[in-house]
């Protein structure tokens, strides 16, 4: 498709959406990007092509809302986005799976709990009782009514033969999504390439900088609050200094182009978004996990595309002091969880949750009150579309024997359940990609 | 002989009949200035703000300076500075001022294996005493001894230079220093003293140094339990367990095509201003093809004028030796104001926030400041860049609750004294420190239940490296070895606490000992500290991580195994490592392949505006520390224990470039209160008529180079004007503000 052929006053244009006015739209958008990219063409003085041109033969464009698409989309497939958002939620430093997620019977193995961690196991006064013989951590037990009204389930015992007790070994074969041979950049950002065009608020991440998950080509948006990202400066100049931006990052083939202009172009949104205070429906406390979910729903609730939300939280290597940390850890991430599912009303059928990291931590306790790197870990998923009520999946047991090095043995797969995730709740077809020479074997934890 | 004496010539006096700058920084004496400008488009008939003033001291900038030995027209040298044909202390240029070796010590060509034969780790002691049994992992892979290192190479194309009757010691004096070892042969009295470096004081072998280690176990059959894996040796290309290179391995952007991959040429040459000269960009950028620019944009903070003054004045090897050998440890350049606290000890900074004559935070945040101001302000910026590289090697985090009294102390204690010397002291030091043993837990670890936090990090993070050949078994061992380290309960400095250090046989990574009395168990664990320094794993992992910080992103590996062979032939020494990266061509060819992480950014736009410390420089100094904490990057506040990711793909942000750019104009506004700042209209040549002009003076004023005509044509737009107009119809003045940071925002900027 040229500019000609989309011109808003071609009749064929009505083709290209839903309405009139939508498919004008579109059509002025995708000749603006095919004007960008006739001066890209022009202004290319000695280097390479960029890839994107390669797309720009059937330069089109996506609408949902006021949102255009950022310059590398493609015509949306309409199927492609389904509505529905998915938050990964990473528990950087190794979550202590058997201090939030407790075996308390003795089937599950409660009496090599307590003896392995005579200083650190949680008494019984300290557990809120959930299903199968299983407690949880009573510094959670805000999320106990999620979990009776099956919004909430839980996995142990996650691990494989390919993680190691590394932090930065195991949170980087999970966020690739695979073994290095296959999986080069983040399993989030294949999972964006499968899902197609989307709005330019199509994925998120709160932080400062972008997750391994998220590395890759496909455009996302890093940034920690909608509220402070506008352009800097003075007001009256802001539009010839953007002009100016824009300009000066075209015909370079560098990664940083492609940033420049989704920078520029989240501008607007971001800056419509934000002109209007937010009054968030619950209380997530203070913190900077509650404000980065509580962004997610304020952008959830703004009904901006978005798909694909990461948060961190860190706090999780509890080599000392571990009662103390994870109580605290807990009680906030118990508070944030339940206050954003409440904060998105209606829109929380909408929006999934899942809570993953790096590896569980040994069944001993160390010298510290703390406990040393370790294997099997805890995921949890909570939201729309959870199997809820139910603790998934396989349980190896705390035996002698059924220990992998004194730590819980692995005994589900990490990629089994975000595998499910995103066929469940995103559409995504095939997992080849995705997780690539992963076997994909479904725990039945979404519908 | 005689084509290496033309070419030393050529490099100290110019080259003759051509235009081009050689990198002593003088040109040809025949040469016509090279015009940044177009004269004609912009109206301005000198390129630089300082010819009219040499014009008016009845120098021609278009002709040699008739005192000059050496043609030499310096566009970047103010006329009041002192002429650089004449030191202060009378000294000509030629006569290179070695006072020492360029690294301060003898090239050795002791290659002494670490190991003799296979070495098995087999579970002495495996596990807790009474936690459960942990047995060898099958999975991880079992570390078998090193083969003695190869003799290294050391000829490199140098059959008739180097190589001298003196023998082998010279001939390696000549490779390594090859340009100076030239030189000498065309500058008689320097031969002389270069010469005589090599003859007297040597300090200590690699060998020699390890003569504390214990004896090498002789080889053993490794157990049944414990198959024996293919060793694999520092992070392996294909392999994401690295996590700067798991960043850099995208996807190719194309389908079946592969992203384009610079062309390394894998050469060194006899001297680094040769390897400048003489090496081409491995791969398209935007940045101009200047060697100067290039050294300064990654063995400094960022060019200030001063910088590019020097360098273009004294040239390359003027600077390195400058940077590498007169850099006094320390805080150089930091007001004395901003940190106070940095001199107290443990004991005394716990007292007085206990007195509450201070606040929890005060040192942390003074160590902050001081990182800052000796980026921004300090002399030794070679010196601050390794600070700010091993800072994130050992990686402390900073602004973490428990290391208010101790945090500093490993600044001062650990990286700065040893950040120019050997890796070997510094890890050792790292070792005994109550800041680095506090951040891992160390302090807690005892016989009867160890912490095994430091025991992991020092062979994954700090030494081998992920993938390094270690396995569970050797962390536990490690952790073993390292019991009775701890914090002292009343002076909390280090003490070592022989109660707590486990007794008996350990072994781990090769290392062997029986470690028979407790109070034996501190030098058991620094003769252990000192094996893991100079393990062939650690030489590639750090080199490699090197080449990250000052080559590439996904650095030549044939670079990495150069630095990695230097890097253990000088027992860990750390500046013929980095002059092995100043010989070789990949360092050279680099230019534009790394992208300013957003903390470099922002300093990096202060020192090229040349923002001073001004009346109250805290005051600014914490601004810039708010500015990037917002951004995710102020110095020394990442929280896990690996360091700053150093690759760009973990930096891509538009949250952290909104930000950036508002870093830039509020510097360039002078929002930052308490700095001091020069006034915008000196950034540009007073006598630029045209609005092009200006923009072209400003870009090579800030950029150091000229902008691409597309980038120029962007810049006059936002200045509403034509290249021609005159800059009596443009309100430079009310725009400057607003376009001085537009400059920074470019990519010229935001590339190194």
């Amino acid at each position: 498709m040229t500019s000609e052929y989309l011109h808003p006053d071609c009749p064929d244009t009505s083709r290209l959406g839903p309405t009139e006015a939508d498919a004008a739209l579109r059509a002025r958008a995708a000749r603006v990007e095919a004007d960008l990219a006739a001066a890209d063409d022009g202004w290319r003085r000695g280097f390479t092509r960029r890839a994107f041109v390669a797309t720009a033969g059937m330069a089109g464009v996506a609408a949902l809302g006021s949102q255009y698409v950022t310059t590398k989309v493609a015509f949306a497939d309409p199927a492609a986005s389904n509505g529905n958002t998915v938050v990964v939620m990473f528990l950087r430093g190794g979550c202590d799976g058997l201090h939030m997620l407790v075996p308390a019977s003795e089937a599950l193995g409660v009496a090599e709990y307590r003896k392995a961690r005579p200083g650190i196991a949680l008494p019984a006064g300290k557990l809120t009782a959930l299903s199968g013989g299983w407690a949880m951590n009573s510094a959670l037990a805000k999320l106990q009514p999620l979990y009776k009204a099956g919004e909430l389930a839980f996995i142990p015992a996650v691990a494989t033969d390919e993680v190691s007790r590394s932090h930065f070994q195991a949170q980087d074969f999970y966020e690739c999504g695979g073994p290095p041979a296959q999986a080069r950049n983040g399993w989030l950002d294949r999972v964006l390439e499968k899902l197609g065009p989307g709005t330019t608020f199509r994925a998120i991440s709160e932080g400062t900088s972008l997750p391994r998950s998220m590395a890759g080509n496909q455009s996302k948006i890093v940034l920690s609050g909608v509220d402070t990202f506008a352009f800097p400066g003075s007001k009256q100049l802001a539009a010839s200094s953007k002009k100016a931006l824009d300009a000066l990052y075209r015909g370079i083939d560098h990664p940083l182009t492609s940033q420049v202009r989704e920078t520029l172009s989240a501008l607007a949104t971001a800056e419509k978004i934000a002109a209007k205070p937010y009054e968030p429906g619950a209380d997530y406390g203070e913190g900077r996990v509650g404000a980065a979910l509580m962004d997610v729903a304020r952008l959830v609730k703004a009904n901006v595309g978005l798909q694909v939300a990461t948060v961190d939280v860190g706090g999780f290597d509890t080599h000392t002091d571990e009662i103390n940390q994870l109580e605290k850890i807990g009680t906030s991430l118990a508070q944030v969880l339940s206050a954003f599912l409440a904060d998105l009303g209606p829109l929380r059928k909408k929006v999934t949750l899942v809570a993953m990291t790096e590896f569980g931590r040994r069944l001993g306790q160390n010298a510290s009150g703390g406990t040393d790197h370790g294997h099997g870990a805890v995921m949890f998923a909570a939201g729309a579309g959870v199997v809820g009520g139910k603790v998934h999946g396989k349980w190896p047991g705390l035996a002698k024997d059924d220990l992998d090095h004194g730590d819980v043995a692995g005994a589900n797969q990490a990629f089994d359940v975000l595998g499910e995730l995103i066929t469940k709740r995103l559409g995504v077809g095939s997992l080849s990609t995705v997780f690539p020479g992963h076997a994909y074997k479904p725990l039945g934890i979404f519908r | 002989m005689h084509t290496s004496r033309y070419r030393m010539f050529q490099m100290i006096f110019g080259s003759f009949g051509r235009g081009d700058r050689n990198f002593l920084g003088s040109r040809g004496r025949t040469a016509k200035p090279i015009r940044p400008l177009d004269e004609r488009r912009s109206g301005m008939t000198d390129w630089h703000p300082w010819d009219a003033e040499h014009r008016r001291r009845g120098h021609d900038p278009d002709r040699p300076h008739e005192e000059s030995g050496y043609g030499h027209d310096d566009p970047y040298r103010h006329p009041d500075s002192a002429d650089p044909q004449r030191q202060a202390d009378g000294r000509q240029l030629g006569d290179l001022p070695w006072q020492e070796r360029p690294w301060g010590g003898t090239v050795s060509s002791e290659t002494a294996p670490l190991h003799s034969g296979p070495v098995h780790t087999g579970p002495v002691h495996t596990g807790y005493p009474d936690g459960p049994a942990h047995e060898p992992t099958a999975r991880g892979t079992t570390y078998r001894a090193a083969t003695p290192m190869a003799e290294p190479d050391l000829e490199y194309d140098d059959a008739s230079e180097g190589r001298s009757p003196r023998g082998r010691r010279a001939a390696v004096a000549g490779v390594a220093l090859g340009g100076l070892a030239v030189a000498a042969a065309a500058v008689p009295p320097v031969r002389h003293a270069l010469l005589g470096l090599f003859d007297s004081d040597a300090a200590p072998t690699a060998a020699e140094e390890r003569s504390d280690l214990p004896v090498p176990v002789t080889s053993e059959p490794p157990a049944s339990g414990a198959p024996e894996a293919p060793r694999r040796e520092g992070p392996v290309p294909d392999s994401f367990t690295d996590r700067d290179s798991s960043y850099s391995m995208s996807k190719p952007r194309k389908k079946g095509k592969p992203n384009k991959q610079p062309k390394w040429p894998s050469k060194q040459d006899k001297s680094p201003e040769l390897a400048a000269q003489n090496a081409q960009p491995a791969a398209t950028t935007p940045l101009s093809h200047d060697p100067l620019q290039h050294l300064l944009a990654r063995f400094t903070f960022g060019a200030s004028p001063t910088d590019v003054a020097e360098l273009r004045r004294g040239g390359v090897l003027r600077w390195l030796h400058r940077q590498l050998n007169t850099a006094k440890p320390g805080y150089t350049g930091a007001p004395a104001s901003v940190m106070p606290l940095l001199s107290k000890s443990p004991r005394q900074l716990i007292d007085a926030v206990a007195a509450k004559q201070i606040g929890s935070s005060d040192a942390m945040n003074q160590l902050t400041y001081a990182t800052f101001a000796c980026q921004l302000w300090s002399p030794y910026q070679l010196y601050e860049r390794m600070v700010d590289f091993w800072a994130n090697h050992l990686s402390v985090a900073n602004h973490d609750g428990d290391q208010y009294p101790y945090r500093h102390t490993f600044d001062r204690d650990v990286i700065r004294p040893h950040a120019l010397g050997k890796f070997s002291d510094m890890l050792l030091a790292s070792s005994k420190n109550p800041s680095m043993l506090k951040y891992l837990n160390q302090n807690e670890s005892r016989k009867e239940s160890v912490n095994e936090n430091y025991g992991r990090e020092i062979l994954e993070l700090h030494t081998l490296g992920y993938g390094g050949g270690y396995t569970e078994t050797d962390v536990r061992q490690t952790s073993y070895i390292f019991t009775g380290r701890t914090i002292s309960g009343t002076t909390r400095e280090y003490i070592f606490d022989p109660k707590r250090h486990y007794v008996g046989p350990v072994s781990a990574v090769g290392f062997k000992h029986e470690n028979k009395t407790a109070e034996g168990g501190e030098a058991v664990g620094d003769a252990f500290v000192r094996h893991l320094a100079l393990l062939p794993a650690t030489a590639k992992f750090i080199c490699r991580k090197l080449c990250v910080r000052f080559v590439s992103d996904v650095p030549p590996q044939a670079l990495v195994d150069r630095l990695a062979k230097v890097y253990l032939r000088h027992g860990s020494a750390i500046k013929p490592v980095l002059w092995t990266l100043f010989l070789s061509y990949e360092f050279w060819a680099s230019r534009g392949q790394k992208t300013r992480r957003p903390g470099e950014n922002v300093v990096a736009t202060a020192r090229a505006l040349d923002v001073k410390p001004g009346a109250d420089p805290k005051k600014g100094l914490n601004s810039l520390y708010g500015v990037t904490r917002a951004m995710g990057h102020s110095p020394l506040d990442w929280q896990p224990p690996n360091g700053y990711p150093d690759v760009a793909n973990a930096w891509v942000s538009a949250g952290t470039m909104l930000r950036l750019w508002g870093a830039h104009r509020a510097l360039a506004q002078g929002t930052y209160q308490g700095f001091g700042y020069g006034p915008l209209a000196k950034l540009y040549d007073v006598r630029a008529r045209t609005a092009g002009a200006v923009v072209d003076s400003l870009a090579m004023r800030l950029l150091g180079q000229r902008l691409r005509a597309s980038d120029r044509e962007a810049m006059l737009a936002f200045l509403g004007a034509e290249a021609d107009t005159p800059v009596s119809s443009v309100d430079v003045a009310g725009k400057l503000p607003h376009l001085v940071p537009l400059f920074f925002d470019s990519v010229y900027h935001a590339l190194r």
